[in-house]
């Protein structure tokens, strides 16, 4: 029966290849979850090791990053790199990766896992490591109170006492999770204080106890070709991806790694060749043009990704604002962001699509004194008309950024005929 | 000339954008000239009557709601209920607007008592997702003065009369409110959405300059004629005859986001 199953849900992948639907990345997944939902224990107990993140933000960079890490060390791992990251997104995975007999050959596997998922599956997992990037506001006409979001946590903690937690001691909702656990199974990270003062952390700092001593990343600096470079322990590491909010992501990877006894060397390399996941800062290349993909999907993430643009000069960016189900359909978050960091980079152009353009336009109109305008705006809500604009106000070469909310980002990508 | 605006629990109470609506305002007044002072009013502050023109009192999270609810009977209510009272402009949304009624009783059946000055009661069905209010709304508004006083103090060449009586926004709430006193308080009727409850027929209250209603969105941007007129209400409360009508500005952008909204 068991084989049956395997054999007919992995077929699906297949099937829906033939049809030429890339929508179906999920679909095994959820077929299983609601017809096989006893497939889920039967993969999860064949991997022995298990390293599982979540948190708002960051958790596919983590992820990327400490997969690289680990290719490099040659250690064959499961890793849910279509982004899925809820039960059934795992589930793919297992489905795609194993035999028709429902055999894994990896014994170790890195999830990024979606924070309300995470203690309907802990159990299964027994993961080894769990680490916690932060809790900003997010999808919040989901009802992702953070707090709510943060008892989803401490619920999987407690049902998973053996897991080591590797923790974001900067922000006060996540240290806190490491309070009443064992010193010697918690790991805190953090980054210097000039750098660590851009984040808006929710909850109160004063309310938490001391905790041990966190590793700290040091000497960080966003060098002109938008490299991130950072210093910890006296090492030095450069991430060919631009934001301090991806030094958080850097350093716990690199805590996770060396958990795992991977050799410093294997980081290094892991660091040199690392290349960005979709829409991490990875570059497109249209005709003339360069397109550097930022997505932005919350309040905390379009702030820093502004302010990372203020290294550039004269940017051109393009800001593409949908309200689809995958992106929250209240984008009411938009006047939440510093969007005021805009007017002080003084950008090339400003050019805003998407299916709430107006919305993104009229918060860009707000920015700054509405009698003495300084940004230029182009709006053009159809993402097809408004590639054809850039390609005719943009020189040859330049890049254009682009911050756009998920579905906006897969449009685009199509738009420009990338794959998914 | 000059515009104090009051922001209280800007910490607590700030869901959904709603600091939106206190950079539009800043930012409108800028426009024409009045020097605008913002003041954050946090939990322990004791809040003095008379140094106010505008309040501004957005939502907030379940749980901060019913934490900042005491304070704000402590510390906040006499001098916001003398100020009210002699109609100094407020715009409350969400849980702002129901701590402005009797009282609100979570969906963990908490009690956050309210200042009282609507008269309404809000009460949240149960703690789960699919009991809240989300959405698009938008609605039409039905509240005589307000009506009148749009007429009379915002102005915009492009628009059609039809747009200045309608509002748009995106609701979240749990509360279901009720109102328990005079039905001509109604600020608007619901046209898409479901606003107080779930009768789906009325949102928002207007008693003497105080406006409440369930429209996050954030509410002004996309409603310039309400913002203009919360100003408007305040430089003539402040400088009675001197001030006489504000200068025009192109809202096309923002009219534009309206229509495509309602």
């Amino acid at each position: 029966m068991l084989v049956f199953k395997v054999l007919l849900l992995k077929n699906i992948v297949w099937v829906l290849r033939l049809f030429r639907r890339k929508s179906g990345t999920a679909l095994p997944g959820l077929l299983a979850e609601k017809y096989a939902p006893e497939l889920f224990e039967h993969f999860a107990r064949q991997i022995n090791r298990v390293i599982l993140i979540t948190g708002t933000n960051g958790k596919t960079t983590t992820r990327n990053l400490l997969s690289s890490i680990l290719n490099k060390a040659g250690i064959e791992h499961l890793s849910n790199k279509e982004g899925s990251n809820m039960k059934r997104g795992l589930l793919s995975t297992f489905l795609k990766n194993s035999s028709i007999s429902g055999k894994l050959k990896q014994k170790t596997a890195i999830f990024e896992v979606e924070e309300a998922t995470l203690p309907r599956i802990i159990e299964y997992l027994r993961p080894e490591i769990l680490i916690v990037t932060n809790l900003f506001r997010d999808q919040l006409d989901a009802y992702g109170e953070v707090n709510t979001t943060q008892g989803y946590i401490k619920e999987a903690i407690a049902q998973s006492p053996q897991s080591r937690l590797i923790l974001n001691a900067d922000d006060p909702l996540v240290r806190e999770l490491g309070i009443d656990k064992k010193e010697e199974m918690v790991s805190y990270y953090s980054i210097e204080s000039s750098a660590r003062k851009k984040f808006n952390y929710e909850g109160d700092e004063s309310k938490i106890g001391q905790i041990a001593q966190a590793i700290v990343a040091k000497d960080i600096e966003i060098t002109k070709d938008l490299h991130t470079r950072f210093q910890i322990n006296l090492i030095n590491y450069e991430l060919k991806i631009p934001g301090i909010f991806h030094v958080y992501n850097a350093v716990a990877a690199i805590i996770a790694a060396k958990q795992m006894n991977v050799s410093q060397k294997a980081v290094q390399d892991a660091f040199k060749s690392f290349k960005p996941a979709f829409g991490r800062g990875e570059e497109l290349k249209f005709g003339d043009l360069n397109f550097k993909i930022l997505l932005i999907k919350n309040p905390a993430g379009f702030s820093l990704t502004l302010d990372m643009l203020s290294n550039v000069e004269n940017p051109s960016i393009l800001l593409i604002l949908n309200d689809r189900i995958a992106d929250g359909r209240d984008v009411s978050w938009i006047w939440d962001a510093e969007v005021e960091k805009l007017a002080k980079i003084k950008p090339g152009n400003v050019f805003i699509s998407g299916t709430r353009a107006d919305d993104m336009a009229l918060r860009v109109r707000y920015c700054e004194n509405l009698e003495k305008k300084k940004i230029r705006t182009v709006i053009e809500k159809d993402l097809k008309k408004m590639v054809e604009i850039i390609q005719n106000e943009i020189e040859k070469g330049e890049t254009v950024f682009v911050l756009p909310t998920y579905t906006s980002m897969n449009e685009f990508r199509k738009v420009l005929g990338k794959k998914f | 000339m000059d515009l104090r605006i009051t922001h209280l629990y800007p910490e607590e109470m700030n869901l959904y954008g709603d600091l939106g609506n206190v950079i539009v305002l800043r930012r409108r007044a800028e426009a024409r000239d009045i020097k605008v002072k913002i003041k954050s009013v946090k939990v322990g502050d004791k809040l003095k009557p008379n140094e106010t023109d505008i309040y501004f009192f957005g939502g907030g999270q379940d749980r901060q709601q019913a934490d900042i609810a005491p304070d704000l009977i402590e510390k906040k209510k006499d001098a916001l209920l003398k100020d009210l009272r002699t109609g100094t402009v407020a715009l409350c949304i969400c849980g702002g607007y129901q701590l402005l009624g009797k009282y609100y009783l979570t969906g963990e059946s908490r009690k956050a008592e309210g200042v009282g000055f609507f008269p309404i009661e809000t009460v949240a069905p149960g703690p789960n997702v699919q009991q809240r209010c989300i959405g698009n709304i938008s609605t039409r508004i039905i509240h005589e003065k307000t009506k009148e006083e749009i007429g009379k103090y915002y102005t915009y060449g492009g628009v059609k009369g039809k747009n200045l009586f309608t509002l748009v926004g995106f609701e979240n709430h749990a509360g279901r409110t009720r109102i328990v006193g005079k039905d001509e308080m109604k600020l608007a009727k619901v046209i898409k959405g479901i606003g107080d409850n779930e009768d789906r027929i009325s949102d928002g209250l207007r008693y003497k300059n105080a406006f409440g209603t369930y429209l996050h969105g954030s509410f002004l941007p996309k409603n310039p004629h309400i913002a203009d007129l919360l100003i408007s209400l305040a430089m003539k409360n402040k400088y009675g005859r001197k001030f006489g009508q504000l200068e025009t500005l192109d809202d096309s952008l923002e009219w534009q986001a309206h229509e495509n909204a309602l």
